[in-house]
Order: structure tokens, then C-alpha cells, then sequence
């Protein structure tokens, strides 16, 4: 008993379940609807070897990396106009809650008649999936700062600025790391619109042509890096979140601690 | 008699205005009252009666509708750093990104006093309350006790002349209650600085206080009493002339407090 809530801990059931399923599904149907995840595994030495499936990852990697970095570091300084002015809150608020319907996706199009089929289009689409989420939990991470704080530190004789830097910003950081670290999802969407669209490498791009050759195993392999990209990296951030940022409240696994 | 140190609250009265923008009612109305420099003075009402507005409108976080307050001799509107708040939740008010040490020399660092200086004054008021040996905890690590002993230690550092204290012990357990009822008159009197303290607890008023203001219930609360409580510290709940003052006390609250009220 012991052992089988130990695989279930690591989600090692779950995975021999839906793997389970899968290759049942694959028994009754042709490898061009449904490849077994044998063959899907067998195409990924093809895939590494002869089309740089690594370097696809790479590629697709730097993209969301460099859009949610920029996307990140417009977003929070937003955030804190919004959830600190009064003023600020009341310009950018119906920009934003118009904005956020619109998905990035949306914009890939019209971002290939601006920026062309370069880099710079994939980033921006990305910063633009990337800010809002960061924009909207920075601004609520401010207004949930306990009015307790903030009037002691004024009654200690800080400042409106000190009490900015030293109390609101310190105190919203578990909101801004949620809002950055759901960021991190958005981008990942994000990206394979750009990459389907407008581009000749990268997960989106393999995907994408995998159809035109009936290659449906490089569809498969595609989501699946795509999950296992997010996936390591949502660790990672966490992982790093809880090193230099667990006095703000950060534990170990990424979570953030409820407040009390 | 109005010295140094001293609050002094003339006709003092809190409105607020209700969503239809008509009926206004008062919260507290028309407070008269003077607290002396070096005072112990307890503001004692049941819960809901306008207790702790008035204590924030001392603090100069919230305005106040009509009327005067001097302190030191000088009307105040705004928060200052001659006093100094001790909120009821440590958990809200103290800043748990950082640890003991940093909360206490919080308000030195912002007037930007050394840091040496800023060492020496916070091991001084990490003694004084008792907290030597735990400077490198976070607030999440200590006991509510010992939260409430860095909030203590974290104003005094800032070397307020008054203090203002929501009821600071009121989350606490009885055992640790007591200890800190005891603490807080010691540290009084080491540091001799004007109390104002908020409860609603009899027992907790007559063992701290010098002075005793008894508030009505809301609305138009106002502090209809002040009784003089002139028996020797340290208190103990046992002895006689305790349980005279205890009746006393009762007596009125049970006439006026909870008679005139229409609630509970």
C-alpha cells in the first residue's frame, strides 16, 4: 500500500494510465489517426537526429524566455501604478480589461504585417501574452497588502516612497511570483501560434509541418516536449523562487504560502 | 496640568457617512478627555463601540469629524512618530519578510541611523521585552506572545513618547496574556511613556491601568467616566481592593453600557 501512494505521489500511476489508454487507442485505429506511443517514441531518434528537434527546442525556448523576461518587466512596474494611484488604475483599467479578451493568437497575423516573419514579432506576442496576467496580480498583490503594515511603517516615519519600497513591494511579492509564474503558461501557448504561423523552426513550426508530411508521431512528440518544456521549467522557477525569495513566502515546492 | 507628553480631546466627534449619502450617524460624539504625560490610560467599552476609532483618530489614521486634539500641546491630524500604534494582529502588522532584528530597527533604518547605532539601540529594546537570542527568527517562527513582544520592542526602538495599543493581548491565550499584562507595566514603568490602551476586558483594564475611561456603546459613543485606579502595582487579581473596583466597574457597565445600547 505504501508503495502504490508512493508512485501515486510522483504521478508515476497516472502516467501508466493515460500511456495505458493511449496505446489501447492506438490498437484500434491506423498510426496516421493515432500513432502508439511506440512509434512515437521510435520517430524521436528520426526527429533528433535528421530534423534538430533539440534545436527546435532551443529555438522555441529562447522565444518564450526573452518575451516573458520583457513581458515580466513591464508588467510589474504597471501593476504598481495601478494597485498604488488611484489615477493610473482608472487609465490603464479599461485598456486592460478590454485587451485580456482579445487572446494573443489573435494578433498573430496582424504582428506578421507589422514585424514581419522575424524575431521580434514572436517576442512581442509573447510579452504581450505575458504582461497582462503579471499587470493584474502585481495590482491585486498591492491592494492586499494589510492596511496594518502600511500604517505602522508610517507611524514608525516612513515615508510615502520608503513605504513603497520597503513595505507594499516586499509585501506583494507572492502575488507578483503567481502572476509571473502563470505568465510562464501564456507564453507557452503563445508561442506555438507565432511558430505555426510565421516561422520555419521551433515545437510550433514542427507541429505544424508535421501534417503536410502525415507525420502525425511529430505532432505527438511536439506536445509532448512541449508539456515536459512548461513543466521543467515551472519547476525550475519555483525551485529558484524558494531560494532567493522564500522570506517573502515562498515554500520550497513554488507554492505560496497562504497568508495567515 | 496639560504637560509634556500629554493628548488632550476636546468635543472630539467621528461621522460616517452611510452608502445613500443621507443618515448620517455618529460613531462617537463629543469626547472630552485629557491623558497626562506618563500616563497608564485604559479606554475600556464593550466591543463594537468606537474604541478603536478613536484610538486610530489619536493615531491620525482616520479623520475626525469635529472637534480638537492636542498632542503636546499641538493640534495633530496626520500619523507622527511621537506616537507609536501596537496593532491588535501582529500576523497584519508586522513586515514577516524580515526578521526580529529588522523589524525592530525598521523605523531607525528609515530615519537612516547607522547601522552600528541601529544594532546597539535594537539590542537594547530585543532585551528589554525579552526577545535576546531570537533576533534572526522570522515573525512566522515565534508564538503570538513573542509577535506581540517584537511589536513592542519594534516601537520603542523608534523611541515614541506615546504609545497606542489596540487591544494588544486580546488574541492571546490566558496563560501568555498574563504574562504580558505583567511585562507591559514593567516596561512602562523602565520607559515611563504615555499608554493609551484599548480593551474590553475589566480585568485586563483594572490590573493595567492608572485611569480607566469608560466608553458607552455606539452609535454616539462617547467616554462617560474616568475612574482613578490608585492601588500599587504589581496587581494581583486575588487581593480585595481588586475585587472593589471589579464590582464597581461591573456595576457601571452593566447600568449604563449595556442598558442604554440597542444591541446586544
Amino acid at each position: 500500500m505504501k508503495f502504490i501512494r508512493k508512485l501515486l505521489k510522483f504521478g508515476i500511476i497516472s502516467w501508466i494510465f493515460i500511456i495505458g489508454i493511449w496505446q489501447l487507442a492506438a490498437y484500434f485505429s491506423s498510426p496516421d489517426f493515432l500513432p502508439s506511443p511506440l512509434i512515437v517514441i521510435s520517430s524521436l531518434g528520426d526527429l533528433i537526429t535528421n530534423e534538430g528537434l533539440f534545436r527546435d527546442i532551443l529555438i522555441s525556448f529562447g522565444r518564450i524566455f526573452a518575451g516573458w523576461f520583457f513581458g515580466c518587466l513591464i508588467g510589474i512596474p504597471i501593476g504598481l501604478l495601478i494597485g498604488n494611484f488611484k489615477v493610473a488604475k482608472s487609465f490603464f483599467e479599461p485598456i486592460l480589461h478590454f485587451f485580456r479578451f482579445i487572446p494573443a493568437i489573435g494578433f498573430v497575423t496582424l504582428f506578421i504585417i507589422w514585424f514581419g516573419i522575424g524575431e521580434e514579432g514572436k517576442i512581442i506576442l509573447i510579452m504581450y501574452a505575458t504582461s497582462f496576467i503579471v499587470i493584474l496580480n502585481t495590482a491585486s498583490g498591492v491592494s492586499n497588502v494589510e492596511k496594518e503594515k502600511i500604517r505602522a511603517a508610517r507611524c514608525l516615519g516612513a515615508s510615502e516612497s520608503q513605504i513603497l519600497f520597503n513595505v507594499i513591494i516586499p509585501a506583494s511579492v507572492p502575488h507578483m511570483y503567481t502572476g509571473v509564474r502563470l505568465a510562464m503558461g501564456n507564453s507557452f501557448a503563445a508561442i506555438v501560434g507565432a511558430e505555426m504561423l510565421a516561422s520555419n523552426e521551433g515545437v510550433g513550426y514542427l507541429i505544424w509541418t508535421a501534417r503536410l508530411y502525415f507525420k502525425t508521431e511529430w505532432i505527438f512528440v511536439g506536445l509532448i516536449s512541449l508539456g515536459l518544456m512548461g513543466f521543467i521549467t515551472d519547476r525550475i522557477l519555483g525551485a529558484l523562487a524558494s531560494l532567493v525569495l522564500g522570506k517573502y513566502g515562498i515554500k520550497a515546492n513554488g507554492q505560496v504560502k497562504s497568508s495567515s | 496640568m496639560s504637560d509634556n507628553n500629554s493628548i488632550i480631546i476636546q468635543h472630539l466627534s467621528k461621522k460616517y457617512n452611510e452608502s445613500n449619502g443621507e443618515n448620517t450617524k455618529f460613531v462617537i460624539e463629543d469626547i472630552n478627555l485629557q491623558i497626562n504625560g506618563g500616563e497608564f490610560f485604559i479606554l475600556l467599552g464593550p466591543s463594537g463601540c468606537g474604541k478603536s476609532t478613536l484610538l486610530n483618530i489619536i493615531a491620525g489614521f482616520i479623520e475626525k469629524t469635529e472637534g480638537k486634539l492636542l498632542v503636546n500641546n499641538k493640534e495633530v491630524s496626520k500619523p507622527g512618530k511621537e506616537r507609536a500604534v501596537v496593532f491588535q494582529h501582529p500576523d497584519a502588522s508586522l513586515f514577516t519578510w524580515l526578521n526580529v532584528r529588522e523589524n525592530v530597527e525598521f523605523g531607525l533604518k528609515m530615519k537612516k541611523v547607522k547601522k552600528d547605532e541601529r544594532k546597539l539601540i535594537s539590542d537594547k529594546y530585543i532585551k528589554l521585552v525579552g526577545l535576546t537570542g531570537h533576533e534572526n527568527k522570522f515573525p512566522d517562527e515565534l508564538s503570538g506572545g513573542m509577535k506581540q513582544r517584537v511589536q513592542l520592542a519594534r516601537v520603542l526602538a523608534n523611541n515614541p513618547e506615546i504609545l497606542l495599543m489596540d487591544e494588544p493581548f486580546g488574541a492571546l491565550d490566558a496563560q501568555t496574556r498574563r504574562v504580558m499584562q505583567q511585562e507591559l507595566v514593567r516596561i512602562w514603568k523602565a520607559t515611563r511613556k504615555t499608554i493609551v490602551f484599548v480593551t474590553h476586558d475589566i480585568q485586563e483594564a483594572i490590573l493595567l491601568g492608572q485611569k480607566i475611561g469608560i466608553m458607552s456603546k455606539s452609535p454616539s459613543a462617547n467616554i462617560y467616566k474616568v475612574f482613578d485606579i490608585s492601588f500599587q502595582y504589581p496587581r494581583k487579581v486575588t487581593g480585595t481592593n481588586f475585587n472593589e473596583i471589579y464590582e464597581e466597574l461591573l456595576d457601571e457597565f452593566e447600568e449604563k453600557v449595556e442598558k442604554d445600547g440597542d444591541g446586544i
